[in-house]
């Protein structure tokens, strides 16, 4: 993948790792050391720009502040963050064998998942769609002041994800 | 003559055979599992001082917990270590396949990377692209195996690791046999190892887009907390598939209870894989050794049966089925599907046809050319 004139490659959200789970609130620890990822390195940012033309970035809103370095482009995803996915269909795995566990490779997408989801208990906020669980971020939509204030700043563009 | 002869064909007989990675939770267990058929091991090592700076909010491996015996806590445990590799030749790997770190840990790991290089160890299981980068960047020369958190997806993400300096790729679990073969021919396999998943914790996610906490506070996974489907069909398979599980579970030791790649040996042989994960760090070790000595007489198995009859599968699973499970069913939980071969489940055999792709139809044609002919107003 390289940049062309008309097309800027951007480093989506699967490639972008952090801790993101809606359990964080009961984790022991110094989750302050939970705003950065490796893209906060400077080199690293260098070689994906330089490899592959990488300067904009994904991110979602996943209920902790994010230390994102503003020489970049930033995407902000809300209100639903990505928790686990696979490569495989986990819904067609449960309507087939009913067990999640169960995936291959299809060569033809049903899509059960107009019809499907996996729900979770209340408190988790939690939803499991398509291959993948997302969580809802309480945080922003209770706090909305915060990322008005990080808009033009801190992100460039927000994306709405409404699964 | 004769002798020398035979010993020779033995020595490239085991050259050529896959071989066996088996996970190390303490040094306590190198000498068994290397006893019963290891060839190679791998482990994870956490300074204390990582652990008390970063506990495990930023783990150094994927085992982020401290409850359980799955790390080497000390140097000197490496040091124990080594004098046991020295005397039984078998190797140890330290993983240190965390998804990311923070900037100020990559100077950190390797520090620690020098130091396990000083007394012996070279080998090291990543997952994180910055940290192979900066290592690289840093003129540290040690061997890198290529996690399979890292999820390679494609031949040209194996291309970009192998200019890291990569000497062996770990495929991840969600992949097929047939992406395998065709990912080992596209590239340059002279110096290249190629390492699969065979035994044991078959995740219901792909690692490297897991991204929840796997510690001792949450109790269990986040895959694994409890779900429902919302629809009365999909809820009654799965309480069949529960009770069946229950059973499984409540059976004592069944190999590849949680996850088996062994029907699928030959075809993986075949793509070109060298080597086989056995993932255990942190289970009970009596388990661990019949999964070795089960895997070994797997491959045992494998080498005794004809080319033909190897990529069609037919001798060999019956053989495996007497050796290894006694005619009993298997845990019928398989990591690849390796397609037109006879399959034990549930102790019924069934034969897995190769899908033909079907036609594609006239309405999705339709909604191709218009997306294309929209992208190519928008590019002109």
């Amino acid at each position: 993948m390289k940049r062309t004139e008309h097309l800027i490659p951007c480093l989506g959200t699967l490639l972008n790792k952090r801790k993101k789970d809606p359990r964080m609130s009961y984790k022991m620890g110094d989750k302050t050391l939970l705003e950065q990822n490796n893209l906060n390195a400077g080199f690293y940012r260098t070689y994906l720009e330089e490899s592959f033309g990488i300067s904009c970035y994904e991110w979602e809103s996943c209920g902790y502040t994010q230390e994102i370095s503003q020489k970049i482009q930033n995407h902000l995803h809300v209100p639903f963050y990505q928790t686990n996915t696979s490569s495989y269909c986990t819904l067609c795995a449960v309507l087939e064998h009913g067990e999640r566990g169960k995936q291959r490779e299809r060569q033809e997408c049903p899509a059960p998942c107009l019809e499907h989801s996996f729900f979770y208990p209340k408190h988790l906020y939690m939803k499991g769609k398509y291959n993948s669980l997302f969580a809802l971020d309480k945080h922003l939509l209770d706090e909305p002041e915060q990322l008005k204030r990080e808009l033009g700043i801190k992100w460039n563009r927000l994306v709405v994800n409404l699964l | 003559m004769e002798t020398q002869k035979r010993k020779q064909n033995e020595k490239e007989k085991a050259e050529r055979r896959m071989k066996i990675v088996a996970g190390l939770g303490s040094i306590d267990e190198y000498i068994p599992y290397v006893l019963a058929g290891a060839d190679e091991l791998f482990c994870g090592y956490v300074p204390y001082n990582w652990t008390k700076k970063y506990g495990t909010v930023l783990p150094l491996n994927r085992r982020e917990v401290l409850a359980y015996n799955v790390q080497l806590g000390s140097f000197s445990e490496l040091e124990i270590l080594l004098a046991m590799i020295r005397k039984y030749r078998k190797p140890v790997h330290i993983a240190m396949n965390s998804l990311y770190y923070i900037p100020e840990q990559y100077e950190e790991i390797a520090d620690i990377v020098k130091q396990c290089m000083k007394i012996g160890f070279d080998s090291f299981i990543l997952a994180d692209p910055a940290l192979i980068l900066y290592l690289r960047q840093k003129g540290i020369s040690c061997k890198i195996h290529l996690s399979g958190e890292a999820g390679e997806m494609n031949r040209e993400a194996i291309k970009v690791f192998r200019e890291m300096g990569i000497g062996r790729i770990i495929f991840h679990r969600k992949n097929t046999v047939a992406s395998m073969r065709q990912m080992i021919e596209a590239v340059n396999a002279e110096k290249l190892e190629f390492e699969a998943f065979a035994l044991n914790e078959l995740c219901q996610f792909t690692g490297a887009f897991c991204n929840s906490l796997h510690c001792d506070e949450m109790g269990g996974y986040l895959c694994r907390t409890t779900y429902w489907g919302g629809d009365a069909e999909m809820e009654e398979r799965m309480e069949r598939m529960i009770k069946r599980t229950l059973e499984i579970e409540e059976q004592q030791y069944l190999c590849g209870k949680s996850g088996c790649a062994l029907c699928a040996l030959p075809q993986l042989e075949a793509a070109g894989i060298t080597h086989l994960k056995l993932v255990g760090r942190g289970n009970y070790v009596e388990d661990m050794i019949r999964d070795i000595r089960n895997l070994k007489a797997a491959l045992g198995v494998l080498e005794e049966n004809r080319r033909e009859e190897k990529e069609t599968g037919g001798g060999y699973i019956d053989q495996l089925d007497k050796k290894i499970f006694a005619g009993q069913p298997c845990g019928n939980n398989c990591i690849y599907n390796p397609g037109a071969v006879s399959l034990r489940c549930m102790g019924k055999k069934r034969k897995v046809q190769n899908r033909k792709r079907k036609r594609i139809s006239w309405s999705r044609l339709l909604y191709e050319i218009r997306f294309f002919f929209k992208l190519f107003q928008i590019l002109v």
